[in-house]
């Protein structure tokens, strides 16, 4: 057996085993913590179906930043071991039964010898911008889906951060003072805004680009909020505004400039593409971190301090 | 096989050895601090074998940088980390308050349990 398929076979089985662990554990915690170790084994999984930018997108977003707010919500819960009222079960496991039946149904179906979009995207390549094909995809040729997941990010914060209590300015959630944290902080904070530069900057021709950049921005934000240090720009106001809807506004901008000089929506200029995708990663990965970082600064105080505070 | 293979087969297997028994450990430490002190120490001397492993095959200097740099950050992480959760737990838990999920009674079997449970008890200590 090639000792690839026996690794391949391994996470595809741990992948399943922490999934059902996630979902089926009767403790909340647990079940989040479970969610985390599945979101590092889907970033093996895609680093096993060499999509490298996949792989650091999910590591970053879904086992760090989605894992953290996961537990600050369970941490807010008053009975986390709730029982629950499932008035449904067996019609949800049977949709999903039927779900994966036409999943591999489809995968197993599929024609051989399909080539795909691979020679189409390599002769367009030149005109691109860039050298990354995941890059070039993404903000060039199918900037519309990017469009709509920067659209989406946007609602999302807006109502993330309508939910915040009113009171909750001053407040600064879970303050740990901390001297090994402040060092941490104090070493660390610097190299992970430069290592998330690098990873918008080598979006261009290497995996990285916006997403990726925007999450470790964030969780540079979150270790930041965390140990105590008030972020000035995280306050309501005209500065928050306008950082959360930078991204989606300049890459509106980008998708209408093509009309204004005949040519279709979300056509750049020809010649002007690799500058136009460096401006727009560069706002979208800023609205990205303001976003993730929004998010998880909004939440209500949690259950500690409620009790202390009252 | 060369003496390289040989010796980076030994480093990345002792390494997966050390994370063995660091995630033994975890499962079966009764106490926070006992799992911390497992995870921390063990799986870190992991990680450093198995980085130590793949330098033997790194084609530059860069990469070989690159991989040093990852190692002494995930030390310094997860050092921490460990520090703060310890911290924290410490100046959280009294002697038969509220139990955290999956901790066993064997940590205060010498103090008296209190009779309340408080709401992070796991009436299912049995189930995962």
């Amino acid at each position: 057996m090639h000792p690839g398929l026996a690794l391949d076979g391994l996470v595809v089985m741990a992948l399943v085993a922490s999934a059902s662990a996630a979902l089926l554990s009767r403790d909340l915690f647990r079940g989040v913590v479970f969610f985390i170790a599945f979101g590092l084994l889907m970033a093996i999984a895609w680093v096993r179906l060499e999509s490298p930018d996949l792989a650091l997108a999910e590591a970053a977003i879904s086992a760090g930043l989605t894992g953290a707010l996961l537990l600050d919500a369970v941490g807010q819960l008053r009975d986390p071991n709730q029982p629950d009222e499932r008035v449904w079960p067996w019609v949800e496991g049977g949709l999903s039964l039927c779900l994966l039946a036409m999943l591999c149904w489809a995968i197993l179906g599929r024609p051989e010898l399909d080539p795909g979009l691979t020679q189409a995207l390599a002769r367009a390549m030149e005109t691109s911008g860039v050298s990354h094909e995941v890059t070039a995809v993404l903000l060039n040729f199918r900037s519309y889906d990017t469009f709509l997941e920067i659209s989406v990010l946007v609602g999302t914060a807006f109502i993330g951060l309508a939910l915040q209590p009113l009171r909750s300015e001053s407040r600064l959630l879970q303050q740990i003072s901390n001297p090994l944290l402040d060092v941490l902080i104090a070493w660390l904070g610097p190299v992970m805004v430069m290592v998330s530069v690098y990873l918008l900057w080598a979006g261009t021709s290497q995996p990285g680009g916006a997403f990726q950049a925007g999450a470790l921005l964030a969780a540079a934000g979150v270790l930041l909020h965390l140990s105590g240090v008030t972020l000035p720009f995280l306050k309501p106001g005209l500065g928050l505004r306008l950082c959360l809807i930078s991204g989606y506004v300049v890459f509106l901008l980008a998708a209408v400039s093509g009309p204004f000089i005949g040519l279709p929506l979300f056509t750049y200029a020809p010649g002007t593409a690799g500058p136009t995708i460096i401006i727009i990663e560069v706002f979208l990965s800023l609205s990205i971190a303001i976003t993730l970082l929004s998010l998880f600064t909004a939440a209500p105080p949690t259950g500690m301090e409620r009790n202390h505070g009252a | 096989m060369t003496l390289v293979n040989l010796a980076q087969s030994v480093l990345l297997l002792s390494g997966c050895a050390f994370f063995f028994i660091g995630t033994l450990g975890l499962l079966r430490f009764p106490d926070a601090f006992t799992r911390i002190h497992a995870l921390t120490k063990v799986d870190n001397l992991g990680l450093g074998l198995i980085v130590l492993g793949l330098m033997l095959s790194a084609g530059s200097l860069a990469v070989v940088l690159k991989l040093l740099l990852i190692w002494l950050l995930t030390l310094a992480a997860s050092a921490t980390a460990g520090h703060l959760i310890a911290h924290a737990k410490y100046h959280r838990q009294r002697p038969g308050g509220p139990r955290q999920p999956g901790e066993s009674r064997q940590a205060d079997r010498a103090a008296p349990i209190a009779p309340s449970q408080g709401a992070g008890a796991d009436p299912h200590p049995g189930r995962p």
